[in-house]
């Protein structure tokens, strides 16, 4: 099987010989026909003079015959061992005949006659046979020149002659038995070739072999070359496989062949070979079981393998220039998204990270230096990742500059933030709505020399505010819905008045639900944590340790989305704020007491402030203190003679009314101006807040105190 | 609260100085029972100091009422630390606002 076009003539060889003995009973039949008939002919005109039995040695010579058959029929009979019988038959012949010749031994004369018909058995061509032919003729002849002038025997000529029609038609039959099978094989011989040439040019290795692969039967020529070792080698040794399969892949290979022993399914799997080069070659196996009805082969199976590697390694490059791709995006978003915190403004210190997931994401943030002491800070959040996320970024981080230029220019001064993002809100949210995105976001306006941090919240993260003054860590909330909500949305500032050394920390949602192995999130409360305990550390220590944190929390080896902070930390001020502070308890009978406390504290600290400036900001702090007690300390008995701590506060520009309590939290319910045709008893409060004050800011802190902060512009 | 009755005009006049969630129930019922069966109601504010969002609520609960009764009703003499809510709601738009009580009668 191994080599099909080598091994032909071979096979056809030993064929042909096996063909001489395959109609054993006529050949039987023939040589009892022949003892008969020298039986007869030696009994009828042969008497035994010299000692000798005819029939004695006429059997002798027919055992003989059958004993050398016996040893030919086992050993395959190739050409040579034709040659060999032919001519151990031939010295047979010219034996007798010269035993003929010289002792007038008439009875040989069988014997001549059944080696002249055995020669017809093991012909092999023509020559042989017009050999022997004409070796018995002149036998006979001769024998006719001795006797014939003694004592003519018709009888004798007429079996001489039959035996020679005899041979002559055995011979006959066999050599059309030869010309058959030649032309069989010779039908075959163009099959193998057309076989021959296809399994050549195919690149791909055949294998039939059984199923715990111990055992082949067929190996294409592929596979020589494929492997750079010989088929030989594989026959003889089976598990040679494993040395030529890439350490790597060993323990792999090794379990496939294992499940394929062990279902008899189709499968397919890859793995590499080393060569004596050292090249690592990959191989893609497909394995098919052989289904027949043959129980005995219904182990076996086949297997194709096809060289793939330059396949994976076109992939490999693929995937290669791939990351070269996300490289050069990441580079992108980078410079796009990112901006670079470095303002050079005194006593402020910023650090700002992002830390992009597996792909790019559209976390964005951006600081603008106004002046020395005025800067702006947006950090967003884009919906999704991807490149999408991250074209949007880069867009409205761009929608965000031209605003902000365009209004510079139109004022000739610094446009409110306020302005800024009511305008890009406009222009951005139709298009956002459009595409099915939203963004969230926080802009922020530090201003160093009023000492005021006003925001804007978009449905971003809560902002956190460490007050080292109170020695506490804030979590602000917002109020508007993230852009791609709503284009006319009313958006409403917060601003807090900050101190020495407070610090405000920005943070993306990728942050605090960042999971860990347990698939619980880090969390504000445990950032708010980490904040409040790492506020007398600078700005980029901060950074590290919220990073390390985050990083050494989240069970994954990257992040599952954008971690993106922003800590921004001030440095060491003049105190600008004049404050008063005073505690109320938490009933409706204090509201006069707290509308006095607001009067007196607005007619001490302004000369001359306008009366409705001031009956409007009693009104808000009313209104605020009697929310809290009507629907915080009155709603939960256990909150009855509870405190609000209010503090009041202005300098130069602001003033600020910060009222502090416990419980439950506020319950925000509208700023929507009221329908008073509905005639509704009540929920004008927030309203009233909101229209009398510039800001109004909630938050609260990890003890579960809440501050509802109302600032007026003055 | 003093009640009055002027030319067929219902005159409420609130003693109390201030209209906030303390006393706003307290002042509503009065307001209600006060200007129960009048077509005409004017309410005089002038000692009114301070308004708050709930003594808002009142107001425009009594309103509603009187209105309800086929009535009218016209606020006077509201003081300027009261006025800062009436404008922030607009509440001029809903109710005549007039600033004396002779006003309010020839108006009414």
């Amino acid at each position: 099987m191994i080599d099909m076009s080598g091994s032909f003539s071979k096979a056809l060889k030993s064929d042909i010989g096996k063909l001489m003995f395959i109609s054993i009973p006529v050949l039987i039949s023939q040589l009892s026909l022949i003892l008969f008939i020298q039986s007869i002919f030696l009994f009828l005109y042969q008497n035994p003079e010299n000692g000798f039995s005819p029939f004695i040695l006429s059997f002798a010579v027919s055992l003989a015959y059958f004993f050398l058959y016996l040893l030919i029929r086992k050993k395959s009979i190739d050409h040579f061992s034709s040659l060999f019988i032919f001519t151990l038959l031939s010295s047979f012949f010219l034996i007798e005949l010269l035993l003929l010749l010289l002792f007038h031994l008439s009875y040989l004369w069988g014997f001549l006659i059944l080696i002249q018909i055995l020669n017809g058995y093991f012909l092999l061509n023509r020559k042989y046979f017009y050999l022997m032919m004409g070796l018995t003729i002149s036998g006979n002849v001769y024998y006719y020149i001795f006797y014939l002038n003694k004592d003519f025997n018709p009888g004798i000529t007429l079996i001489v002659l039959l035996t020679y029609l005899l041979s002559f038609i055995i011979n006959n039959d066999r050599r059309k038995s030869f010309v058959n099978l030649e032309e069989i094989y010779g039908s075959q011989r163009d099959i193998n070739d057309r076989f021959a040439q296809l399994e050549e040019n195919i690149s791909q290795v055949f294998i039939l072999c059984t199923y715990d692969f111990k055992e082949y039967f067929y190996i294409s020529s592929g596979f020589e070359r494929m492997f750079t070792i010989s088929r030989k080698l594989l026959m003889s040794r089976p598990d040679i496989w494993m040395e030529f399969t890439h350490p790597g892949d060993r323990e792999r290979l090794f379990l496939e062949l294992e499940a394929a022993r062990k279902d008899h399914l189709y499968r397919e799997f890859d793995f590499r070979t080393v060569n004596q080069t050292q090249d690592s070659i990959w191989l893609k196996v497909k394995l098919f079981p052989i289904e027949t009805k043959d129980r005995q082969i219904k182990d076996r199976c086949v297997m194709i393998i096809d060289n793939i590697t330059e396949k994976k390694t076109s992939e490999l490059k693929l995937a290669e220039a791939k990351s070269m791709d996300a490289e050069f995006a990441a580079r992108i978003q980078k410079n796009l998204l990112f901006s670079n915190p470095e303002l050079n403004i005194r006593e402020m210190d910023i650090a700002a990270e992002s830390i992009p997931s597996l792909s790019v994401g559209g976390d964005f943030f951006d600081f603008y230096r106004f002046s020395d002491s005025i800067v702006d800070v947006i950090i967003a959040d884009v919906m999704g990742k991807g490149m999408i996320a991250s074209m949007l970024g880069a867009a409205s981080k761009s929608a965000f500059m031209k605003t902000r230029l365009d209004l510079t220019v139109l004022e000739n001064d610094i446009p409110s933030i306020e302005k800024i993002m009511t305008l890009t809100n406009e222009t951005l949210s139709p298009e956002l709505i459009k595409l099915g995105k939203f963004i969230t976001m926080q802009y922020a306006r530090i201003n160093m020399k009023k000492s005021l941090f006003s925001f804007i919240d978009s449905g971003h993260t809560s902002l956190l505010y460490y007050s080292a003054r109170q020695k506490c860590c804030w979590s602000i909330k917002g109020w508007n819905m993230p852009l791609g909500f709503n284009p006319q949305e009313k958006l409403i500032t917060s601003i807090i008045p900050f101190s020495t050394n407070d610090l405000f920390f920005f943070y993306s949602d990728g942050v605090t639900e960042t999971e860990n192995e347990d698939g619980e999130q880090f969390g504000e409360k445990r950032l708010t944590y980490v904040i409040k305990n790492s506020a007398h550390l600078t700005s980029s220590q901060i950074m590290n340790k919220v990073r390390n944190l985050v990083f050494h929390y989240s069970s994954s080896e990257g992040f599952a989305d954008d971690v993106t902070c922003i800590a921004l930390k001030i440095g060491t001020l003049d105190e600008v704020f004049s404050r008063r502070e005073c505690i109320f308890s938490g009933i409706r009978k204090s509201l006069s007491s707290i509308r006095k406390f607001v009067k007196d504290f607005l007619s001490d600290q302004f000369e001359s402030l306008d009366g409705e400036v001031v009956n409007s900001l009693v009104l808000a702090v009313n209104e605020a203190a009697a929310n809290i007690v009507e629907h915080n300390y009155e709603k939960d008995p256990k909150l009855e003679g509870h405190e609000i701590f209010i503090e009041a506060g202005k300098n130069d520009t602001v003033c600020f009314f910060k009222l502090y309590y416990d419980g439950l939290d506020f319950e925000w319910t509208t700023f929507d101006v009221p329908d008073l045709s509905k005639f509704k008893s009540g929920g004008y409060g927030l309203y009233l807040m909101r229209e009398i004050m510039d800001s109004i800011s909630y938050s609260t802190n990890i003890d579960g105190v809440h501050c509802l902060s109302l600032v007026k512009n003055i | 609260m003093t009640v009055d009755e002027k030319n067929g005009v219902r005159l409420l006049t609130l003693e109390t100085e201030h209209l906030d969630a303390l006393n706003s129930e307290e002042v509503k019922k009065l307001l209600i029972n006060g200007s129960a069966d009048a077509e005409k109601v004017i309410l005089n504010l002038e000692k009114i100091t301070f308004v708050d969002s709930s003594g808002l609520g009142v107001i425009l609960t009594v309103f509603r009422h009187i209105k309800e009764n086929n009535g009218k009703m016209l606020i006077c003499s509201v003081k300027e630390s009261v006025k800062v809510l009436f404008k922030l709601v607009r509440l001029s738009h809903m109710i005549e606002i007039v600033d004396s009580e002779k006003e309010a009668l020839n108006q009414i």
